[in-house]
């Protein structure tokens, strides 16, 4: 195995070699540690607004930005989750058992330092492996033709649509909305519309950035206005200022923490390679692990730096290895792995094992800034983690979400100027809100807008170069092998949920 | 937090699932396609019904497992019913009087509905968030604005004597 110094070091010299990729790698570390750090405001949310605003960048500042954003805002969260007990990503819900009692016994700004600490620790080391190991894996997939690739969409939607929510059944039917979805309009081959009624708008198809902010973040309006009407969306109180001795993170507490950042980054690292799963949880199996090894468990939950440490350090490690399904298959497995894909495609870049031989620099490049931006996320969140907190906390919820839906309407419209999308966007909105009422995955379904398309595609192909019609995908041994994958995730899945809900209706 | 059960959920599901699949039937086929254009929504929509059938099968099953939502329902024909529609009569506006005027009629209510009162709360911020916005996205980044018939071309602009 080549290991590829030279290549990310050509990729750091491109970094610091074009302005504009320097100046969104620190824009997008602030970006993402301020909408990370917004309660109720998504990371991927801030990400589908702004990425109308990437279409006018060049394709390497593009995927820089959205990419640092991504992992500034994984960081991000924990500072609400800190300072607030709320957190502003579901990947710092585990941060708050510890780090909101470390805030108020007035150890805020030492919780939001072993924060920043164990964040930038997980960050790197799945960084590292993603750098070290992608190529490789990508070259073990380059033989594969189009019923492989089937196979694995079938099996990505099959393992998403069966982890991402607690029923299994829903995260599926999220899967084939998301799928029906992605057949409105044009269909590429035939040149046949479909599901378009007649309205002309639709004959191009669902565009992706209408639906993500439809889903995404004009839902999540509607449901913070939902709860102001109930008057439950109390604004966030700043928890009491501790002596500045308190505040240091000690020789000790690295001590501490560094056996508890390795094991867990090692967590998180192994979940981010599997599709669906994610940042939240990582952060909780590190949080149980590590609270199972410690000497003394009965400090966790009272404000241990360990228990910031160890989810911290799982959910920013799932960050590099998350991007290996989508660089070396083309299979996203998070939404904000979906955004970046499509990003890689309206620039049109081919994402799959190809991309490192075809867009190497591109890759490589995307990497460097990657590291860059963890370094500052990393001093901000040191330096100025306490004052972003602050600034958060006296800007009023009531103010953020009504500029939010603005911001909403003019990020849609100013995609291609047309106001039908607006309309898109409502619709997915409605669509969002109902599936988050009802138990269903926006993530599995956006995912499964994204990939259907390729799906579709890779089985025409197959079947055209089948001479044995479908029994193809039985006859090749790698195809066999990911279908396999998908029916045996589905069938643990399946197995564990029985298990879990017979252990819940036990007598004691 | 649930609208209804699961056995109206799936209910609903089976319903889309056959509206899918009637819009399949409306699909033009070409007899020579290995897979025709069809195939797939259909097969999506076929899913779908079965699927629903499963939701809506456990949701009987466990009927008594599901909690009574008419809280989550007035919610929505309260708060989240309105904001749709003031979305929709959003675009209508812009369409007609562009996104200055527009925003400057829709952006105080928004405020007004997340607990916003008395005239900075839910006057004064709202323009500047506008204001700002229109010299960031307009000005700054050369977005080109809708036409805004009725000011350009409509009785208003006839009110006006232009």
């Amino acid at each position: 195995m080549d290991l590829p110094f030279d290549d990310l070091l050509r990729g750091f010299g491109q970094v610091f070699g074009a302005t504009d990729v320097l100046a969104l790698t620190l824009l997008g570390a602030f970006v993402g540690v301020i909408a990370g750090a917004i309660p109720g405001l998504t990371t991927a949310a801030a990400i589908a607004m702004l990425l109308p605003l990437t279409f006018l960048m060049s394709p390497l500042a593009s995927l820089t930005f959205i990419y640092v954003i991504s992992k500034a805002g994984r960081f991000g969260g924990s500072i609400s989750a800190i300072l607030f007990n709320t957190p502003g990503t579901s990947a710092a819900a585990a941060t708050q058992l510890d780090g909101h009692p470390m805030a108020k016994q007035g150890r805020a700004v030492k919780a939001l330092r072993v924060a920043t600490m164990a964040s930038v620790f997980g960050d790197i080391g799945g960084d590292i492996l993603l750098i070290f190991f992608a190529a490789s894996i990508a070259a073990l997939t380059i033989s594969m033709g189009p019923p492989e690739y089937f196979a694995i969409y079938m099996m990505a939607f099959v393992v998403i649509g069966s982890v991402v929510t607690d029923s299994i059944i829903k995260g599926l039917i999220s899967v084939l909305l998301g799928m029906i979805a992605a057949t409105v309009g044009l269909d590429r081959i035939a040149g046949v519309s479909r599901y378009d009624f007649g309205i002309t708008e639709l004959l191009s198809g669902i565009n992706l950035v209408p639906l993500l902010i439809g889903t995404l973040v004009l839902s999540e309006v509607f449901l913070q206005a939902e709860k102001h009407w109930r008057r439950q969306g109390a604004e966030p109180l700043m928890p009491p200022a501790g002596h500045p001795d308190d505040q240091r993170v000690t020789r000790e507490d690295v001590r501490h923490c560094l056996p508890v950042m390795v094991r867990s980054t090692g967590i998180g690292a192994i979940v981010g390679l599997l599709p669906g799963l994610g940042s939240a949880v990582a952060c909780f199996i590190a949080y149980g692990e590590e609270r199972r090894r410690a000497k003394r468990p009965e400090l966790w939950g009272k404000g241990a730096p360990e228990g910031i440490a160890a989810p911290e350090s799982a959910n920013n490690a799932v960050s590099g290895p998350s991007m290996v399904p989508v660089l070396t298959l083309g299979i996203p497995g998070s939404t904000i792995a979906a955004m970046l894909m499509g990003v890689f495609l309206i620039h049109g870049i081919q994402v799959g094992p190809t991309i490192f031989v075809q867009s190497k620099e591109l890759v490589y490049a995307l990497f460097a800034a990657g590291l860059v931006g963890i370094v500052v996320y990393g001093l901000i969140g040191w330096f100025l983690g306490p004052l972003i907190g602050q600034a958060i906390g006296r800007v009023p919820q009531k103010t953020i979400y009504p500029t939010i839906f603005l911001l909403t309407m003019l990020a849609t419209y100013s995609l291609r100027n047309d106001l039908f999308d607006l309309y898109v966007t409502l619709g997915f909105a409605l669509i969002g809100y109902a599936m988050r009422r009802t138990g269903f995955s926006p993530p599995a379904f956006i995912i499964a807008f994204v990939l259907a398309g390729g799906a579709e595609q890779t089985l025409r192909q197959t079947l055209l170069m089948s001479t044995s019609g479908w029994s193809i995908f039985f006859e090749r041994p790698w195809s066999l092998f990911f279908l396999g994958v998908g029916l045996a995730g589905l069938l643990w899945r399946s197995w564990s949920a029985i298990a879990s809900r017979r252990r819940a209706e036990a007598p004691a | 937090m649930r609208l209804t059960g699961d056995a109206a959920t799936g209910a609903s599901i089976i319903a889309l699932g056959m509206f899918f699949l009637w819009g399949a039937e409306l699909i033009d086929v070409y007899g020579d396609d290995a897979i025709p254009s069809d195939f797939f929504p259909r097969a999506i929509s076929i899913l779908l019904i079965l699927a629903g059938a499963a939701l809506a099968a456990g949701g009987v099953v466990a009927a008594r497992r599901v909690t009574p939502t008419s809280q989550d329902w007035r919610d929505f024909g309260r708060v989240t019913l309105p904001l749709a529609a003031l979305t929709v009569g959003y675009a209508v506006l812009w369409r007609q009087i562009g996104y200055l005027g527009a925003s400057m009629i829709v952006a105080p209510l928004m405020f007004l509905v997340f607990g916003n009162r008395g005239w900075r709360d839910a006057l004064l911020v709202p323009a500047v968030v506008v204001i700002v916005f229109f010299v960031l996205f307009f000005s700054l980044m050369g977005l080109h604005d809708a036409p805004g018939r009725l000011l350009n071309q409509g009785p208003l602009n006839r009110l006006l004597g232009a």
